[in-house]
């Protein structure tokens, strides 16, 4: 179990700049999530980390030792691909095997620590079948297994509930996270999932286009996304990003955003600052009123009802807003409801360079 | 029953040109059949009156050595060509990058390329060998084999490297992150997951060195080091007696006919493989 | 990445060894071409391109450019034409097996050495037993199939039933390469087994066409196996190859080389395009 450091990483395909200047420190022991959506570069890094790519430039250290001209059979990495990758051919049980018998250890060792990592995972009961018999989830779970089988300096995965089916991955979740803390080791876990980050990790790295937008301690990375982008993508939902303008400051600031104005106490904004900015609003601090005489009035223009809660998009005097209810709300499109901002929970980030200037709380 | 024009016409053509394409095989199999008597008096591809065996017994007997001779060179020299073609073929995967772009398609140049265009420097080289490691090797069964390993090997490699090729790179991934080395991650799973890949290279590398005339024939003096050499002794000789030639030539052709009837899979997929890649 | 340039080198050595002695051996082509070596010259005496003047004033070298080009010509177009017919008849057939058995079929002179069928066909050809006498029988008029040119049209057609099977498998495999969606949109419109294969699945095949014109190219710039051990070095059917042979069975080793030389640069015209960008883009799929 070792720190995980990598400086500067760039690595070019074809014809896409798949990674430009990556930093960043996974801490030994940690959960590190690397969050980003499709694309951003986050399998590349991983593949770059196990040894199976060569970075342009940049290196990677492990544990203080530079690693990067190691080839990845020498350095001791466990991974779960996104497809699991696991061979066809072998039973679950040497699969998971696999690692510990590249090691050359004796068959009862390899027998104690199979059995021990398939009962942590709850494949005890199909480590005879073969591959193609069983379903995708428990495909998953053996891939994780054979990961977690080894002592490695660091696991990897590579987004490895993205191909199941969202009722098992929300399941997973809370039972992924107390498995790999039990197992203990440098973790760096790669999602395109907000929920999924927030449930799993300790820390975050926020890659966007091959670029590190944010990293640090999860929640303070979430509760207070360094710029617009960060608040863009990393939240769930996304956060509405508005124009306003700044009309004044004192004793807080006073946004004008068109459809209506909000003081947003205790806010303070840097001299230089001035006119526009952007403001931030979650979607689950719109609240839609359903009586009452308060309120900005918005048109429903559809309603995506996600399991047990509801996305309302809105369409408030020109401006795109969505707002977030906990329950399945249903409302025609065209019908208009009454909305409620809690200035308290906005964001201000500034017009040009999309920095965060103010987070609530 | 539904009434398909397309397949009545389908079925015509092909009973036609089935008919004319077993002709051959048709006559040289009655032919060997037939005794001394019969093949002067009869046409070719009249039936035989009575079967007569002793032609095909007798044929058989002429065949032998170089059968055995045959069989000799083309099955080891297989095995090897094959193998050390898919390790090298492996290696050339795994090392990626320059190698993995330019030296497969300077292998397969090597393989379209006219073989027989080669066959004199290969034989000059063969005879300066000679002169240095004072060993026989032109006219020689050890020699031929040389010479044979020289020619298939490169054909072996080309065609493991397409089935290499395809086999899924995150399983080969896997077992590299596994802490497998190279030739570890080869023999346990490479080797088991390219199976029929491998037994399809074999046949139909098999099948060409036994069928193959022009290296033989310019390596070695006589007609006993090969079996085509043989079938060739038969040509030329004047007269009007074809059966002892049917025979020898229905003989020579059994194994490699056999092969391709009972794993002819393996000869197509390798033939396929090798003209287009592997689909 | 993850092989060291050692761990390679041991692993791919043989292979590598085989393929630089391959290349030597162009290498010498060419050299030895460029002088006099020969049995009644045995010394590399540089003539430039004499022996190339030489070997274009040899009447009988021409000659067998013109056979060469004749059977590759022919070859390419009643290969394709037999293939496509074969392939066409086949795929009309719904079940797999019946498909495969099929294919299988045609395909097998393929596995018959080819002078084991130039054997045969010597002896089909001929005008006392072969095909001739059921010509009479049937009262049409006999053909003197091995006499002057007819010998290299027969041959040709030999030809074309040893490569032919191999054709079609070439096309049934670009057929079952159409995607399936769009044959399934084509018969809901409408169409009929005919339009079918006329509208849809030949334009899909223009992979088995090429590759089919390729090879047969190819096997007819190599041939030899079937004329020589038909008619040995007959002029009617002398391919390049046959000269070449001939040439080094004599130990004129100058001229043989540069027709070795000549043989190499013609098949590297289609070679050479064929190796680069066809396998780089259909097999190992790097764009």
């Amino acid at each position: 179990m070792v720190d995980v450091v990598v400086k500067d990483l760039y690595k070019k395909y074809r014809r896409k700049e798949a990674l430009k200047g990556v930093s960043f420190e996974a801490l030994e022991g940690k959960i590190t999530v690397l969050f980003g959506p499709v694309g951003a570069g986050k399998t590349t890094t991983l593949r770059i980390i196990a040894g199976l790519e060569r970075p342009d430039r940049g290196r990677v250290f492990f544990g203080g030792a530079d690693v990067t001209d190691r080839p990845p059979q020498e350095r001791n990495v466990g991974l779960v691909f996104q497809t699991f990758a696991l061979y066809p051919h072998l039973s679950v049980y040497e699969n998971i095997a696999s690692p510990l018998r590249a090691q050359g250890l004796p068959q009862s060792e390899i027998d104690e620590k199979v059995r021990r990592v398939a009962e942590m995972l709850r494949i005890s009961d199909i480590l005879e079948k073969g591959p193609a018999e069983i379903s995708g989830g428990q495909r998953q779970r053996v891939a994780i297994a054979r990961a977690l089988v080894k002592d490695a300096a660091v696991y990897l995965f590579d987004e490895p509930l993205t191909n199941l089916d969202y009722k098992i991955r929300e399941a997973m979740r809370g039972e992924l996270r107390k498995i790999l803390k039990e197992r203990g080791g440098t973790m760096i876990w790669a999602t395109p999932d907000p929920q999924e980050a927030l449930a799993l990790g300790d820390y975050v790295v926020v890659l966007h286009n091959g670029v590190v937008e944010a990293q640090g301690e999860i929640h303070e990375v979430y509760n207070r996304p360094r710029n617009t982008t960060v608040a863009k993508y990393f939240s769930y939902p996304s956060m509405n990003l508005i124009k306003g303008v700044v009309k004044s400051r004192e004793d807080g600031v006073l946004v004008d955003l068109g459809f209506t104005a909000l003081k947003v106490p205790r806010a303070k904004l840097p001299e230089e600052v001035a006119g526009e900015v952007v403001v931030g609003i979650r979607p689950t601090d719109i609240k839609i009123l359903l009586a009452g005489e308060h309120g900005i009035w918005g048109t429903v223009v559809l309603t995506e009802v996600l399991g047990s809660e509801t996305l309302v998009h809105l369409d408030v005097a020109g401006t795109r807003l969505v707002a977030h209810v906990p329950e399945i709300f249903r409302a025609p499109p065209g019908s208009s409801v009454r909305l409620l901002i809690d200035p308290g929970r906005v964001y201000l980030f500034d017009r040009s360079t999309g920095e965060l200037l103010h987070a609530p709380g | 029953m539904k009434f398909k024009l397309n397949v009545l016409v389908a079925t015509v053509i092909l009973v036609a040109t089935s008919t004319l394409w077993i002709l051959p095989l048709y006559a040289l199999v009655a032919g060997s059949v037939k005794s001394l008597a019969d093949a002067m008096g009869s046409p070719l591809l009249d039936l035989p009156r009575i079967p007569d065996f002793e032609t095909i017994v007798r044929a058989f007997n002429a065949l032998a050595g170089s059968m055995l001779n045959t069989a000799i060179i083309a099955i080891p020299a297989t095995f090897i060509a094959v193998l050390i073609g898919s390790l090298a073929a492996f290696a050339i995967y795994l090392r990626g990058g320059r190698v993995a772009n330019y030296v497969p398609p300077l292998i397969a140049i090597t393989t379209y390329i006219p073989y027989q265009a080669l066959i004199v420097p290969l034989i000059s080289l063969i005879r300066q060998a000679e002169e240095v490691l004072k060993v026989p090797l032109y006219d020689t069964l050890h020699g031929l084999f040389i010479v044979f390993l020289i020619y298939y090997t490169p054909m072996a490699t080309l065609l493991m490297f397409i089935f290499t090729n395809n086999l899924p790179r995150e399983i080969v991934e896997a077992a590299l992150v596994d802490g497998m080395k190279p030739m570890t991650v080869y023999r346990r799973v490479v080797l088991p997951l390219l199976g029929p890949g491998f037994v399809a290279t074999l046949i139909f590398m098999l099948v060409q060195m036994w069928n193959n005339f022009f290296i033989p024939l310019s390596m070695t003096r006589g007609y006993e080091k090969h079996i085509t050499l043989r079938i060739f002794s038969y040509v030329g000789q004047a007269g009007t007696i074809y059966n002892e030639m049917f025979a020898a030539a229905a003989i020579g052709s059994l194994p490699p006919l056999l092969i391709f009837v009972f794993l002819g899979r393996y000869f197509v997929r390798g033939l396929l493989t090798f003209t287009g890649g592997g689909r | 990445m993850a092989l060291k340039l050692r761990q390679f080198a041991l692993m791919a050595l043989p292979v590598l060894l085989f393929i630089i002695i391959l290349w030597y051996g162009i290498g010498w082509n060419i050299y030895v071409s460029l002088t006099s070596y020969s049995l009644y010259k045995p010394r590399l005496d540089f003539v430039g391109l004499g022996t190339y003047s030489d070997l274009f004033s040899d009447t009988a070298f021409i000659n067998a450019i013109k056979i060469t080009f004749a059977w590759a010509a022919l070859l390419v177009l009643l290969g394709n034409l037999v293939g496509l017919l074969i392939a066409v008849a086949i795929f009309q057939f719904e079940s797999a097996r019946l498909r495969s058995l099929l294919t299988s079929y045609f395909v097998y002179p393929l596995a018959v050495p080819l002078v084991a069928s130039g054997v045969i066909w010597r002896w089909l050809f001929d005008s006392a037993k072969g095909f001739n006498v059921y010509l009479s029988k049937l009262g049409l008029p006999e053909i003197q199939w091995l006499s002057g040119w007819n010998a290299l049209w027969s041959l040709i057609g030999v030809s074309v039933w040893v490569y032919g099977g191999f054709i079609a498998l070439l096309y049934l495999a670009a057929f079952y390469n159409v995607p399936r969606d769009v044959i399934d949109s084509a018969l809901v419109d409408g169409a009929d087994a005919l339009t079918l294969m006329a509208k849809v699945v030949i334009p899909h095949s223009k992979l088995g066409l090429l590759l089919g014109t390729i090879f047969s190219f190819l096997f007819a710039l190599q041939m030899f196996d079937l004329p020589y051990s038909v008619l040995f070095t007959n002029p009617f059917t002398m391919t390049m190859v046959i000269y070449m042979y001939n040439k080094f069975a004599y130990m004129i080793i100058n001229i043989s080389a540069a027709a070795c030389v000549f043989l190499i640069a013609l098949s590297a015209i289609i070679v050479i395009p064929y190796a680069t960008y066809g396998i780089r883009k259909w097999i190992l799929k790097v764009m």
